[in-house]
């Protein structure tokens, strides 16, 4: 439980519940499709908290069931473009590297966005090392959000505890286009595992 | 103004997210003697709607693009309307509201909690009780998480908002119940009272240099005698501003450090 404290954004799971407050009246079908939704992302965070690795296909399944409840909330204003090679989908990573990155996204990029806007999620696998870009846009002019920054810091130090030099992680800004760029060493899952 | 202000209350709905509105029209829907007069979904769009519609009530989301919902607060005053905040989670607004007696609703938003907090406004609406909302800038500031200091400052004009970020703010004057922010060579005047502006600006950027004056201290290029024993502060724009004797202490602290 402890791992999901950390993990999950209560200002997420607050809003999500009262999108499904809402949906009951107007629309109850996609009320129970959204708590079915927010189920299997809350089932699936349990599960990986507690494992030291999972695979890259696992991360990204994770931030499919994260975006599906997210999309019922935004709506039309989010927008997800993705680019992963296929190589890299066995590639282990760190649990929950990768979420929090995405969620980012939406909480200081679409959710500022009066039109909302685009996260593109980028993954590729080259020289031993698998790379990971995650953009979105965002209002350089928005309001300060409180939580600013504790995600991605909690990611860098994860990365670094892990990996030490061998990984790389830096954030860079340009225009409305807000950049997270990371590196880690692409390591397959040993087969006693 | 399509409404019978003589016996309807018009409510302002404020959130950028379509759901949240909609279970809040649901709440309002049974209540004959409420109608829903606007809906915003961002804060710029929120004050210039108060302005154009002059709610009773505005429901007032936290986070929303361009203004959040203390920097539209702000900007709408609470004189002539009652407010109630919705929020998800933000410990922090939370205790604020608390000690200011705000009233706010969390989502998920609870029916009963909803009814108790229009009736509540009904009253303030009606003097029955008295109106508890605080300056709106110090209940900002106590929303704000310790040590955080202000960032940006959004000023009105009309219907349009304008928005200082505080790198930007060459200097302050006081000017009664307003101030009166230098930015750029153009000057905003907005409700808010000096000493307030003050404590929410952070001390080794901002400082008092008089009375009537804050200063932005990377604009101060030298500091002049004026006078017997008073002293002028010289701005990078040429600008000069009297400095106080207890100011003139003060920044001579900061400047020789």
């Amino acid at each position: 439980m402890k791992a999901l404290k950390a993990q999950v954004n209560p200002h997420f799971l607050f809003n999500s519940l009262n999108s499904i407050s809402a949906l009951t009246s107007s629309d109850p079908a996609r009320a129970r499709e959204m708590c079915i939704l927010l189920g299997d992302f809350l089932r699936r965070t349990l599960g990986l908290g507690e494992r030291s690795a999972i695979t890259l296909q696992e991360e990204v399944s994770l931030i499919h069931a994260f975006l599906a409840v997210e999309k019922i909330r935004f709506g039309a204003r989010l927008r997800m473009e993705e680019e992963i090679a296929p190589e890299a989908l066995a590639i282990d990573v760190p649990p929950l590297l990768l979420q929090p990155l995405v969620e980012n996204a939406v909480v200081h990029g679409i959710a500022n966005c009066v039109a909302g806007g685009w996260i593109r999620l980028g993954v590729r696998c080259e020289d031993g090392l698998l790379s990971v870009v995650v953009e979105n846009q965002f209002d350089p002019e928005a309001p300060s959000r409180h939580r600013n920054g504790m995600g991605l810091m909690n990611v860098r130090q994860r990365l670094e505890a892990r990996y030490g030099h061998r990984a790389t992680f830096g954030v860079t800004s340009e225009g409305d286009c807000f950049r997270v760029g990371l590196t880690l060493p692409a390591e397959r899952r040993s087969p006693a595992s | 103004m399509s409404r019978d202000a003589a016996s309807k209350l018009g409510v302002m709905i404020v959130d950028d997210e379509d759901l949240a509105r909609q279970v809040l029209r649901e709440y309002l829907s049974a209540h004959p003697e409420v109608e829903v007069i606007a809906e915003c979904s961002n804060g710029f769009d929120a004050v210039k709607a108060v302005a154009e519609t002059k709610p009773d009530l505005v429901l007032l989301d936290i986070q929303m693009p361009k203004l959040d919902g203390f920097e539209v607060l702000e900007l709408i005053g609470a004189d002539a309307l009652a407010v109630i905040f919705v929020t998800a989670h933000d410990s922090h607004a939370i205790r604020a509201f608390e000690v200011h007696a705000v009233d706010y609703l969390l989502k998920p938003v609870s029916a009963a909690r909803f009814e108790a907090a229009l009736a509540h406004a009904k009253e303030r609406l009606q003097g029955k009780v008295m109106p508890a909302v605080p300056p709106p800038a110090q209940l900002a500031a106590s929303a704000r998480p310790p040590s955080q200091f202000l960032d940006r400052i959004p000023v009105r004009n009309g219907t349009s908002v304008f928005i200082i970020p505080v790198a930007k703010l060459d200097y302050v004057e006081a000017q009664d119940d307003y101030v009166l922010l230098a930015s750029q060579g153009t000057k905003h005047l907005k409700q808010q009272t000096i000493a307030g502006l003050e404590a929410a600006l952070d001390p080794s950027r901002f400082l008092r240099i008089h009375r009537s004056y804050i200063v932005n201290l990377e604009r101060v290029v030298k500091v002049e005698p004026y006078g017997k024993d008073s002293h002028v502060a010289v701005l990078t724009s040429a600008v000069q501003l009297p400095v106080s004797r207890a100011g003139y202490a003060r920044l001579r602290a900061f400047l020789d450090r």
